[in-house]
């Protein structure tokens, strides 16, 4: 079996038209935030704008793994295990994700800012890993309805902002202090969504 | 091809399969009847080793579907009550995406698609037999050696007999029949 093979033939099946379309809308939203958006300093000025563009790049980052259709009855149909799948959909989820951060790192390339934003004190390693931890996380809500996959589209936001904490506080090399946390939390939240797939009975 | 012992499938408490058993060899067929749709789709998606058997054991060629699920499912053409009903391109696409995952050359795989297409387009299935048709031909052109048919239309898993004689076959159906014991499976073997 070749597993490379098979991975890359879903992450292409998730990336349909519509999903081109969106991460485009993405792409230009950070590219105009990371244009518009004067960086946080020391002294705190512009973080309510740094906020406000990590909230979005979170909303993105959820919404669109929220898209992604993982009880699509050929995948448990097809010869995959349910970790091959979650990786599929993982890299599939990421890569949807992305699109927002990538659109505002080339706007602080444009503007010259890209090297400070990418220092130990900047805010492009915590957007990356936040927005990634978030996509991760809301895979899991992606087999559930109802209650239980608004909990965790609310909880993957969250760990997601948890995660960019530590620049917002102001915190001596933030980048930094939450790169660990997100590794740990983003491993364990690829393999609770995997076990929730091999335990997935499509039934419906 | 196929083993099924004393299989059952349990969910939130309620049996939604009472235990049935069932032995198949290459080339043989049987039907398995079911009270109603939800025992169908049931029964015929843990024939597929789709769902595992909360009791029993379900093997398919050499393969536990529980313990060794992607080599069981290679071996097995699934084909959903609904049919395909995308668009021809998304049929072409689905070609090329079965292809990758079944791990075959994707121009064998779309011209052994076309045949089985063109041989069942031939044939009055139902009204509904074109998506039913397409479902078939993307299921059975990986070369699979178990057909499991979900709820199909009349003649289908005859069908599957004369285009590859060698594959054993399941379909689902509901009883008409009355009265089956619920829940149940009637297994009726091919003549």
């Amino acid at each position: 079996m070749n597993g490379t093979r098979a991975t890359l033939a879903i992450v292409r099946r998730e990336m349909d038209a519509r999903w081109l379309v969106e991460r485009a809308a993405g792409l230009v939203t950070g590219l105009a935030a990371g244009l518009v958006f004067a960086g946080a300093n020391a002294a705190g000025n512009g973080a309510a704008e740094y906020s406000l563009l990590a909230a979005a790049a979170l909303w993105f980052a959820v919404s669109g793994t929220l898209g992604i259709d993982v009880r699509d009855g050929m995948y448990f149909a097809a010869p995959l295990y349910g970790r091959q799948l979650a990786r599929a959909h993982a890299l599939a989820a990421l890569a949807g994700a992305f699109a927002l951060p990538a659109g505002t790192i080339i706007a602080w390339a444009v503007r010259g800012t890209l090297g400070s934003e990418l220092a130990p004190g900047g805010f492009a390693l915590p957007l990356l890993y936040g927005v990634a931890l978030s996509a991760i996380i809301a895979l899991s809500a992606t087999p559930r309805t109802g209650a239980a996959r608004r909990f965790y589209a609310l909880g993957a936001w969250l760990a997601g902002a948890a995660a960019m904490s530590p620049y917002f506080l102001g915190l001596h090399d933030a980048a930094y202090v939450g790169l660990a946390p997100a590794l740990v939390a983003g491993f364990f939240g690829l393999r609770a969504f995997g076990e929730t797939l091999a335990r997935y009975d499509p039934i419906g | 091809m196929l083993r099924v012992v004393a299989a059952r499938f349990v969910r939130e408490g309620r049996d939604l399969l009472a235990p049935f058993s069932l032995e198949l060899g290459a080339g043989e067929r049987a039907r398995l009847v079911q009270p109603d749709a939800l025992g169908a789709r049931v029964a015929a998606r843990l024939a597929a080793g789709i769902v595992k058997p909360t009791f029993g054991a379900v093997t398919i060629g050499d393969f536990d579907s529980r313990l060794q699920p992607a080599q069981a499912k290679r071996l097995v053409g699934f084909v959903p009550h609904g049919g395909f009903r995308g668009s021809e391109r998304a049929f072409a696409r689905e070609i090329g995406f079965r292809a990758d995952v079944w791990n075959v050359d994707v121009g064998a795989m779309t011209r052994a698609a076309g045949e089985i297409l063109t041989a069942l387009r031939t044939v009055p299935l139902s009204a509904t037999a074109d998506a039913y048709a397409r479902a078939m031909a993307l299921a059975l052109a990986p070369g699979v050696r178990l057909a499991v048919l979900e709820l199909p239309p009349e003649g289908a898993i005859e069908m599957v007999a004369t285009l590859r004689p060698g594959v054993a076959a399941v379909c689902t159906s509901i009883a008409t029949d009355r009265p089956v014991a619920a829940p149940g499976v009637l297994v009726r073997r091919a003549p």
